[in-house]
């Protein structure tokens, strides 16, 4: 019993105040997925290799809309592995619970020529 | 004994028809639908036989039948698979669970998922489905389709297979448990503090993830398998990627092979040594389950580092590894495995210098030798109970057969919660000593190699030995080459009925540890 208190002792406080403490996410993690406006062409890679149905490029007469929802995504990052334009960027963003859902997914809209 | 005098013992006793073998050890047989009893029986009275799993099909657009494959694990790397077809018109079968109880779920499942009914089963009740869903709808017929919406039934569930008298208490625990851990439920009927009889009734976590990956390709179906649990995800990963590599004739590089293996033993350590706090937390042992709670955490922070992901996802993919390790990874396992071996030593000398929680898991959840068998029990549970069995070493794989020393393989015979936690302590030296050996001699070279399409109508199996033993995945391709059946056989499917026959005669709160001591998987279980 004595040994057990001595040996608590030794090894200390091991946890950490998070989030007063910041903590960030390792090199390799792999979070949320992020658009390069600049580089998308909507050819709709990332869309077809997703497993989970978490992308869609949809295209219409004005151009295309790329939207993402985080809900769906299960982090695997084929999508960066397959576009060709480097436009998707595997962040490493983790602090994504929210109250809202709206706030799980990301739309941008593309007009050809801008 | 050759493969020369196990193929023709197996001919003696199985009078069937001969057909290839979709691996390369594997006797196969087509049998008439009357004879399957008894070339089942036959194939599992040879030594060393084990039912390693069964795969239902519905083949009825191509040739009017369903069809049934039964295959036994065989002594040197062979396998026999015994397959019978059944007529569209009639769909029936008669059950092999008298003579061979290891089939027991197997057939329940296909009496529930392709509408089969296995005559003469002596437990002919769902298993899958709750009674929820509706009668005579079976999923994994071509058939059905799963878009549209299946109307739930209001009824009440069936009695569960108790004992009643006087003084006899029915307690239902679950499916919500006191700790955040999967949905399951249990049914136990006591006298006093003293077990009558469990049943537990699980498939809560059943999402139809065999049926959602047909028609997909390979690709898409890795990203679905690997995610059918979490604590096997890399076992489930290798297991698929293996059967897929099996189908496409493709031999992975020796780097890759290495590095798989690295880490199906990295993910055998944060299961064992998680597990072993467990057990502790299992008799509130609060600083046992503390201590293995936080090498446990040490070690995914490590799984997260290697590869940005706790539970190693995205990390195996066909044909390899999708990323290599490069030389701070390397150093980063050996320092952080150095530190954590010291503090595993540590952990055990608490456990096992607590003579309070020795005697909780000492003659508790007994599984004697006679039940492991008959189950077709594998991994822990097995080699507790006296059954020396692991794919490791039964089925070659990865790097396993270049690892520098014989695979070493702990087993004991008590079959008590005391023994399995012993197996688990073995093993994690075991594993410490492997990933030290690979990483004193990993190959270079390339980590993965391009699969191209596969071939269509073909069918591969392959096993690696998850945390919780032998974990087997079994693919066909359809006409296009991609997936036309996925059948994941986790070690926990096995192992689950194991549990429920551990328990009678113990006390009600021994079942806690009982249940720990085997850490299945249920998400594995009902897929």
């Amino acid at each position: 019993m004595v040994s057990i208190f001595r040996r608590s002792l030794k090894t200390g406080v091991v946890t950490k105040r998070y989030p007063t403490e910041p903590e960030s996410a390792p090199d390799a993690y792999r979070g949320q997925i992020q658009l390069d406006t600049d580089h998308c062409t909507g050819d709709g890679a990332c869309a077809r290799v997703c497993p989970a149905n978490a992308i869609t490029v949809q295209a219409d007469e004005r151009g295309w809309v790329w939207a993402l929802t985080d809900a769906r995504c299960v982090f695997c990052g084929l999508c960066e592995g397959v576009c060709e334009n480097g436009a998707i960027r595997i962040s490493r963003e983790f602090e994504l619970a929210t109250l809202s859902a709206s706030d799980l997914s990301t739309t941008v809209r593309f007009n050809r020529g801008e | 004994m050759n493969e020369r005098s196990v193929s023709s013992s197996i001919d003696e006793v199985v009078s069937g028809r001969r057909l290839d073998g979709w691996l390369a050890n594997e006797a196969r047989f087509e049998v008439d639908r009357d004879r399957l009893v008894d070339a089942c029986t036959a194939v599992s009275e040879i030594p060393g036989a084990r039912l390693a799993t069964m795969v239902g099909l519905d083949d009825r657009k191509v040739s009017g039948s369903f069809r049934l494959v039964y295959t036994f694990a065989l002594p040197d790397a062979r396998w026999a698979t015994i397959e019978t077809r059944i007529p569209g018109v009639d769909p029936a079968f008669p059950s092999i669970s008298i003579t061979v109880p290891a089939a027991h779920w197997y057939e329940r499942e296909v009496q529930d998922m392709f509408g089969l009914m296995a005559e003469g089963h002596p437990d002919p009740r769902r298993l899958v489905h709750h009674e929820n869903w509706p009668d005579g709808l079976y999923p994994h017929r071509k058939d059905f389709d799963p878009s549209i919406p299946v109307p739930r039934v209001e009824r009440n569930p069936p009695a569960f297979h108790n004992r009643h008298g006087e003084g006899i208490v029915e307690i239902p625990v679950g499916p919500i448990h006191a700790g955040v851990i999967e949905p399951g439920h249990f049914r136990f009927a006591a006298v006093g503090e003293k077990i009558l009889h469990l049943e537990p009734r699980l498939f809560y976590t059943h999402r139809g993830i065999e049926k959602l990956v047909e028609g997909k390709s390979a690709d898409h179906v890795l990203q679905v398998a690997e995610r059918t649990c979490g604590a096997c995800s890399f076992s489930h990963a290798v297991s698929y990627s293996q059967t897929i590599e099996s189908i496409a004739g493709v031999e992975i590089p020796e780097r890759g092979s290495a590095l798989r293996t690295l880490f199906l033993e990295l993910e055998r350590l944060y299961n064992h040594i998680g597990d072993l706090g467990n057990i502790c937390a299992g008799v509130s042992f609060s600083v046992g389950a503390s201590i293995g709670a936080r090498i446990k955490d040490d070690l995914q922070r490590l799984n997260e580092r290697l590869t940005g992901n706790r539970f190693l996802r995205a990390t195996a993919t066909l044909g390899g590894m999708r990323r290599d390790l490069d030389t701070l990874a390397l150093r980063d396992i050996e320092s952080s495995l150095t530190r954590i071996a010291v503090e595993f030593d540590d952990f055990i000398s608490v456990m096992l210098g607590s003579d309070t929680l020795i005697e909780r898991l000492v003659r508790t959840g007994i599984v004697s030798t006679e039940i492991a068998r008959a189950m077709g029990a594998v991994g822990v549970t097995a080699r507790a109970s006296g059954v020396n069995i692991d794919s490791r070493r039964d089925h070659p794989h990865a790097y396993y057969p270049d690892a520098p020393q014989p695979i070493a393989v702990p087993t004991r015979k008590t079959g008590d919660a005391h023994a399995r936690a012993l197996i688990r302590l073995d093993e994690v030296l075991v594993s410490f000593a492997m990933i030290q050996g690979i990483l004193e001699n990993i190959p270079g070279g390339p980590v993965s190699i391009k699969l191209g399409s596969l071939p269509p109508n073909r069918v591969g199996f392959a096993v690696t030995e998850s945390p919780r033993g032998e974990n087997l995945h079994w693919v066909k391709t359809d006409g296009d080459g991609l997936i036309d059946r996925l059948r994941i056989r986790s070690a926990s499917y096995p192992n689950w009925p194991v549990v429920a026959a551990s328990v009678p005669g113990n006390m009600v709160p021994d079942f806690p540890v009982i249940n720990k001591s085997f850490e299945l998987c249920y998400a594995c279980l009902d897929r």
